[in-house]
């Protein structure tokens, strides 16, 4: 369900890279998707990339609504 | 639970069977914590207020998931939308559809072949469609005003994103006309879809993953919301029969959408759903979504347009349900939504995921088929996690191969699943 989960950039690094804080979890990540992005801005991630930078408004919305859910029981399947 | 595991992701363990002695075939683990009760989040709230937080919970399809949860409300509530309105929302979401391909294209698909990733074709492709959205939102999809569209800007728009992809894919518009041509096409040309495709016919793997799946078949909003409404947990394994019978195990995504395609019907009566036909499938979705845009396009400019704001409903007191679907790049998605005096009380969907990495659906029985011991171990796990790509999962995933001899996962049994 590809999921925006919002994460905050942490470090700028060369090469168009940035290091993101997501949820406590810091990830490396490519900045080659979005322009002038900027330390403490929130980008969503997919597969190592920015995706998008969010306003701080709807980063905050994002994520008081992702605190609500809760953790789901693993499926196991053959 | 930490922000950075909610969004789940999705392990698949291969056991390769001992080659001499009892079992050579491939076993297969599934172990998904994908959440699929994200729409609990959206119960209690009104309706506008959920709608807002729809296509802020989605990266990659923000704009199916909120067409989707729009058309739910719109029937729940009894308030059809104007069918000029639909169809600049048909637009949208598939525009997000080509966007969605060509990250494929340009990222995941490179990534198996060793070659670099081309983040600028994305940069490229996601200009053409946000100048779509652009003309729309500013128009026939701003709520407040409803103007008519410029049929010279939006028809412009479209010129552009379609010398784009033709810039990106020389020679693909011709090579989908026909078999020979597909095949000339493939192995003379440069782009990343023409060496997945050689990479994939050097190999043998064109049949790979080829298995009894079904296309899903064109099923109706009415059709979903019937199925969610009914179960809770048909959002999470869905099944085109029921528990007693459940039918088919079905397949999304442009494979099963381009079935009528005489390419895709050529491929597949030659190779089943394996390898060759899906990828070939979404090949021609991303040279042929430029023309659906001008279909939508023209049903849009064929209608008049509301010309004034959607009346809308009396939010405080409307109680019904409704669901809807949209085609995202992955496949049919569908929303459910209960709603009583104005407020969210049940929400329900289905991912095209679901139906593709489904315990018993096309990528398990895919790799069910694949027979180990009589090749190159390393060779399968290529080819596996080319099925995976070619099914395009929705959360991030990790193919693990244990050593022979390894028991079945926990409580899977010995099946060759």
């Amino acid at each position: 369900m590809c999921l925006a989960l919002p994460a905050r950039i942490v470090a700028l690094l060369a090469d168009d890279e940035a290091v993101v804080d997501l949820g406590g979890v810091h990830k490396t990540i490519s900045l080659a998707l979005v322009d002038d992005v900027a330390l403490g801005d929130y980008v969503i991630i997919h597969t190592g990339y920015a995706l998008s930078r969010l306003d701080p408004a709807e980063a905050a919305t994002t994520l008081a609504l992702i605190s609500e859910a809760q953790a789901p029981a693993p499926v196991r399947s053959r | 639970m930490a922000t950075a595991t909610l969004e789940g992701a999705l392990t698949i363990r291969l056991r390769i069977g001992d080659p001499v002695a009892v079992d050579p075939w491939l076993h297969v683990d599934v172990i998904s914590t994908r959440n699929t009760r994200l729409g609990r989040l959206l119960a209690g709230r009104p309706i506008a207020e959920a709608l807002a937080l729809v296509p802020l919970l989605f990266s990659l399809c923000g704009c199916a998931q909120g067409v989707a949860a729009t058309r739910a409300v719109e029937q729940a509530t009894q308030t059809p939308a104007d069918p000029a309105i639909e169809a600049a929302r048909d637009i949208l979401v598939a525009g997000e559809r080509l966007e969605s391909h060509i990250w494929q294209a340009a990222i995941e698909w490179p990534r198996r072949l060793g070659l670099k990733p081309s983040p600028p074709d994305i940069v490229a492709v996601r200009t053409g469609v946000a100048a779509l959205r652009q003309i729309l939102t500013a128009s026939m999809l701003n709520p407040m005003r409803r103007d008519p569209v410029d049929p010279q800007a939006l028809q412009g728009a479209i010129d552009r994103l379609e010398a784009t992809i033709a810039t990106l894919f020389p020679g693909l518009g011709a090579a989908v006309a026909t078999p020979s041509s597909w095949a000339t096409w493939a192995r003379s040309a440069d782009p990343p879809g023409a060496q997945l495709i050689r990479r994939i016919q050097d190999r043998g793997w064109s049949d790979f993953g080829r298995s009894d799946t079904i296309p899903l078949p064109e099923l109706s909003a009415a059709w979903f919301g019937t199925r969610l409404a009914a179960d809770e947990g048909f959002g999470a394994r869905p099944l085109i029969g029921d528990a007693t019978d459940p039918g088919p195990r079905a397949e999304t995504g442009p494979w099963a959408r381009q079935q009528a395609e005489p390419l895709i019907a050529a491929l597949t009566a030659q190779h089943g759903n394996g390898l060759l036909p899906r990828f070939a499938a979404r090949l021609l979705e991303i040279v042929t979504l430029p023309n659906t845009l001008r279909g939508h396009a023209a049903r849009m400019l064929a209608k008049p347009g509301p010309g004034s704001p959607a009346a809308g409903h009396d939010g405080d007191t409307v109680t019904g349900c409704g669901a809807g679907i949209a085609d995202t790049a992955r496949g049919r998605l569908a929303h459910w939504v209960s709603i009583a005096d104005g407020r969210i009380t049940d929400w329900r969907t289905v991912a095209p995921h679901e139906w593709n990495f489904h315990a018993d659906g096309p990528l398990v029985r895919g790799l069910r088929g694949a027979r180990a011991g009589t090749g190159d171990d390393d060779d399968l796990m290529v080819a596996a996690d080319l099925l995976v790509a070619a099914l395009d999962p929705c959360v991030p995933c990790t193919l693990e191969r244990c050593d022979r001899g390894t028991p079945a996962h926990p409580g899977t049994g010995n099946n060759h699943a």
